[in-house]
């Protein structure tokens, strides 16, 4: 398990650096004018253009501009953001808690469910329940994110008059958590609500929150499903099932204890996938319902050309991803005896 | 001797896309108390499927047809095929368990062997455990006389619970405490005792070392290990019958001796009956008292072992002896290959490879008759 | 070459018995058909057979109407004609993206499976780097990258989707130049080349076609996207997302009539969603046909 988790950390450093150069690359494509954008901390430096396409050599070859921008990087400077109107790094910071806001109530639910339907469908193989839990998973996944952000806006905002509105607070909500009688711990609006005992704001947030954890969940249960059916497939042809009803165990306990722990291993792998989509669902589904997070920041930055915006979110979603990977690896290898003592 | 389990007729067929799939003809067979009947017989002539249908375990998409399975129990016999599940879930694992070929298959790679031994008690010999249990709590109770009061109430509360637990096995109060996170540790009690007794059964399977056994996972034993865990399992609760599907098929030749070792001083310490499949003649000759032979699907010939090996009767068995490799003799093999059973021969199924068939074989089946006292045989040259 | 008509033919039968595929394909083929037959369902703009006609000036939406059957969008797009044709526009995207994916998948990972050794490692570092992003995030710098347009767009689902192929390929090739047979065709004299092509491509196939019929629908679903959040397909042009863009501003309607505009955002959004349901259902039928763990009964 030592070498699995020691190669793992060392596979890690030329991924990393591969997004790195990626992002660089992509980077090359725009002139020098709007390159000098990715290496202002404040506004007032765009007066100054030429000196700053001097200072960090935006005309020079091409790997001594890595040399220049690598350092800027590293120091935390990914550029000045116009969109936001702050440095692309805190503009990251200011954007995370209401991305992972969403991200807190979407992961567990699009799990949980995703295992339930999985094992269902697995257990009652071929039978109507499976083909109906398939074509429904399937169904969610077919359906266009905004499509769906649009529909239920349509339905819950527009027909039942303001139900769960888009954004993240009501006005008056908002105008309360930004005061001085609200402190703000972590900026998810939940658990502030719950750390700052006001039950109202805690209640306005979920309002704001149901539609766009639905649409994130609907389209991305179908990949926790999947992978979960087929797990479950192959645990329950296993030997030690019929072992297990040989000892005389009941059928719930055959099915959950024995063939779903262990069928339960290889969807851990998934989580990685799982956060990887989810962000790109995201992305769109706060473009959507106007909730200010990552994924608004970035299309908006998209939009308008606002490139050290594009290119530190994507930098910055890059190296997520990847971490997060790792960390699904290790889990991995840790759960299943197998590999851990193996 | 007094009959154990008597199975009548058994028809078993497999529903699959390439068609019905004939595994068992009308199986007939006789278990007696305490004694070692073998199976033998080809890669798919239906011995698994036998033992597996005993069990009411048929792999889907098989179904039973038709046929009885009478189990003596409580000195009655009960027709297993027309029994209902939560019966049927006494009866395996208590009356009648099923060791198989691959141990590490077998073994569940994500549970301890504590867990998976102790499972067996704990659906078992719930009484006895609770019993235990309860025992240990008063002990616990007269000791804790003078002390902190918080610990003699959850001491309390624990007797309770096992007492209710003790008097009606399917309470309703236990099983929604088992689900909440931090009471469910009175579970503890339960599965220290049942960890105990595994312990206990391990060490008879002459496991060496049973305290430090009991903690790892399957993965880190040897073959010959994981089988003896597997036969733990298998006798925990004393059943009456054993099915041994071929245990030894995968092990080495001195591991193989030493776990036939076992089965034979087990049987004799537990008094269990068992069915004993096999391709391998040797270990029939080691280990049975009669033997039957199967052929796609039926049984072809049951007798005791010494008059199988003196006087085999069926030309299938005839052949099957012939077909041992002897030093010095020409190596001899059935013509022919085993029948497709979706589309088996007609009449008599082993009539196409048969060097003595007659006209009748290809029409009718050859039921089995008592040629010799004590010998049967399924041919219609006798 | 009978054994593999065998399983062809046991496969075929498994698909006509899966419900869920003879849906997924009975919903292609109507598509297909759309597609196919766009200049007769919509007589197409003379300038632009793309570019969809305006029949006025206001911005207001109009409700489906005799002449035009699924009514008019923001600005007086008519969405019946945007419809049909992005229905060729959709099949144009899709089987674009994942016929290159496929080749420049195909020829990287077979020569990363090949030659292994430093080569494979390289390749497979690039994709590991690619497959490390979120698809719509990558696809976003590029197409800011390159300037917003469809064919922006293209080359950028090209470009983040080839690596998927490659990896399956490269596996493939693996598993079969660990075989057997190859040090035995070797030894009589057949070049490494030939008996992996020989055996990599029918074994890769099915594997493939699952991944291409899911693709095919995945492609769409993210032009779509990029289409709607503005970065692709300009404004007008016969695509379901651009449709699906303009309703933004029209999913409620005025107090009392909350559905007013619902042919803004539910018609296109039909088109898209049905299109990727037949590729989806199509492509899961077939992993579950052809995997050869869950094959057998």
């Amino acid at each position: 398990m030592r070498s699995y988790i020691i190669r793992r950390l060392l596979l890690l450093i030329p991924v990393l650096f591969g997004i790195i150069i990626l992002t660089f690359a992509i980077l090359q494509f725009f002139s020098p004018v709007q390159r000098a954008a990715l290496f202002v901390t404040n506004p007032n430096q765009f007066k100054d253009i030429n000196a700053i396409i001097q200072k960090y050599n935006l005309n020079a070859p091409v790997y001594v501009q890595f040399y220049s921008w690598i350092g800027q990087v590293l120091h935390g400077n990914l550029g000045w953001s116009q969109f936001a109107k702050l440095p692309v790094t805190d503009a990251i910071i200011f954007f995370l808690p209401a991305t992972l806001e969403l991200f807190l109530f979407a992961v567990p639910l699009t799990i949980f469910i995703g295992i339930r339907l999985g094992r269902l469908s697995a257990v009652h193989r071929d039978k109507p329940v499976d083909h109906v839990t398939r074509g429904l998973a399937i169904a969610g996944y077919s359906l266009p994110t905004f499509w769906l952000g649009l529909m239920l806006l349509m339905v819950f905002y527009g027909f039942f008059s303001g139900l769960f509105p888009p954004g993240r607070l009501g006005t008056a909500a908002d105008a309360f958590v930004n005061s001085a009688a609200f402190t703000r711990y972590t900026r998810i609006n939940t658990i502030d609500a719950i750390l700052n005992l006001k039950p109202w704001i805690l209640i306005d947030a979920l309002r704001h929150l149901i539609l766009p954890v639905i649409t994130l969940t609907v389209v991305n249960i179908a990949f926790v499903m999947r992978i979960m059916r087929s797990s479950m497939l192959e645990s329950l042809g296993k030997g030690y099932v019929v072992t297990a009803k040989a000892k005389g165990l009941d059928e719930k306990t055959v099915m959950n204890k024995h063939a779903g722990r262990t069928a339960l291993i290889p969807v851990i792998t998934v989580a990685g996938y799982l956060v990887s989509g989810l962000m790109s669902g995201a992305v769109i589904t706060e473009t959507v319902f106007n909730y200010k997070g990552l994924g608004y920041w970035s299309v908006n930055a998209a939009i308008q050309l606002d490139i050290p915006a594009v290119l530190g979110f994507t930098l910055f979603v890059g190296t997520v991803v990847v971490i997060t990977n790792l960390v699904v690896d290790l889990l991995y290898a840790y759960v299943d005896p197998r590999i851990r003592l193996g | 001797m007094e009959k154990l389990l008597d199975v009548k007729d058994l028809v078993v067929r497999f529903y699959t896309y390439e068609g019905v799939v004939k595994a068992l003809e009308g199986v007939d067979l006789v278990i007696m108390k305490g004694e070692t009947l073998g199976l033998v017989g080809e890669t798919g002539s239906g011995k698994s499927v036998t033992a597996l249908s005993i069990m009411m375990l048929t792999p889907p998409p098989g179904k039973i047809e038709k046929g009885k399975v009478l189990l003596k129990r409580e000195k009655k016999y009960v027709d297993l095929i027309r029994q209902k599940e939560p019966f049927l879930r006494r009866i395996r694992g208590g009356d009648i368990s099923m060791i198989f070929q691959e141990p590490s298959a077998a073994l569940n790679p994500v549970f301890t062997v504590d867990n998976q031994v102790s499972e067996v008690f704990l659906v078992h010999r719930r009484e006895e455990l609770c019993r235990k249990v309860l025992e240990g709590i008063e002990d616990d109770i007269r000791r804790k006389k003078s002390g902190f009061s918080p610990i003699r109430i959850i001491l309390k509360w624990e007797r309770g619970i096992y007492g209710r637990m003790l008097k009606n096995p399917d309470s309703f109060l236990p099983k929604i405490l088992q689900r909440i996170p931090v009471v469910r540790r009175y579970q503890r009690r339960l599965n220290d005792e049942a960890r105990k007794m595994t312990v206990q059964i391990l060490r008879e399977m002459e496991i060496p070392n049973p305290e430090d056994i009991v903690d790892r996972y399957p993965n880190e034993l040897s073959g010959g290990m994981q089988q003896r865990v597997v036969i733990a399992m298998a006798l925990a609760c004393s059943p009456k019958l054993l099915l041994a599907d071929e245990p030894t098929t995968s092990l080495d030749v001195t591991t193989q001796a030493q776990i036939l070792d076992l089965i034979r001083k087990l049987k004799a310490e537990f008094g269990s009956s068992v069915l004993y499949i096999t391709h391998n003649l040797g270990v029939v000759a080691e280990m049975c008292d009669r033997v039957g032979v199967m052929y796609a699907g039926s049984l072809v010939e049951l007798t005791d072992v010494k008059k199988l090996f003196k006087n085999p009767l069926h030309p299938y068995t005839k052949a099957l002896f012939a077909a041992i490799p002897k030093p010095g003799c020409k190596l001899q093999s059935i013509v022919g290959t085993v029948p497709n059973l979706i589309n088996p021969p007609t009449g008599c199924r082993f009539h196409p490879r048969c060097p003595k068939a007659m006209k009748i074989c290809p029409k009718v089946v050859p039921k089995m008759k008592e040629v010799k006292k004590g010998h049967f045989v399924a041919c219609h040259l006798y | 070459m009978a054994p593999r008509i065998r399983e062809l033919r046991f496969s075929l039968r498994r698909i006509r018995d899966s419900p869920l595929s003879m849906v997924g394909i009975s919903i292609i083929l109507v598509f297909a058909a759309i597609a196919l037959l766009a200049p007769v369902l919509a007589k197409p703009n003379p300038r632009d057979a793309y570019s969809i006609p305006k029949f006025g000036f206001s911005p207001t939406p109009k409700p489906p109407s005799e002449n035009h059957l699924f009514g008019l969008t923001q600005d007086q797009y008519d969405i019946y004609y945007g419809v049909i044709w992005g229905t060729r526009t959709a099949f144009r995207v899709s089987i674009l993206v994942v016929g290159s994916a496929l080749l420049i998948g195909l020829v990287i990972g077979a020569i990363a499976g090949y030659y292994g050794g430093i080569v494979d490692e390289i390749f497979m570092r690039i994709t590991d780097i690619f497959l490390a992003f979120p698809y719509i995030v990558l696809i976003m710098a590029f197409v800011v990258a390159m300037g917003a347009s469809l064919d922006s767009v293209l080359k950028a689902l090209i470009i983040v989707w080839w690596p998927s192929y490659a990896r399956l390929i490269r596996a493939e090739v693996l598993s079969v130049r660990e075989e057997d047979y190859v040090e035995a065709a070797k030894a009589v004299g057949g070049s490494d080349f030939r008996v992996i092509t020989r055996h990599v491509i029918p074994n890769s196939i099915y594997p493939i076609l699952v991944m291409a019929s899911l693709d095919m629908g995945a492609v769409v679903l993210t032009a779509a996207a990029m289409s709607f959040l503005g970065l692709g397909a300009p404004v007008g042009y016969a695509d379901w997302g651009q449709l699906i863009s303009f309703s933004q501003n029209w999913i409620v309607g005025p107090p009392g009539h909350p559905f007013a505009y619902w042919y803004t955002v539910v018609i296109p959004g039909i088109f898209i969603f049905f299109f990727v349901l037949g590729w989806s259902l199509l492509g899961d039928a077939f992993r579950d046909i052809l995997d050869p763990k869950l094959r057998r009964r």
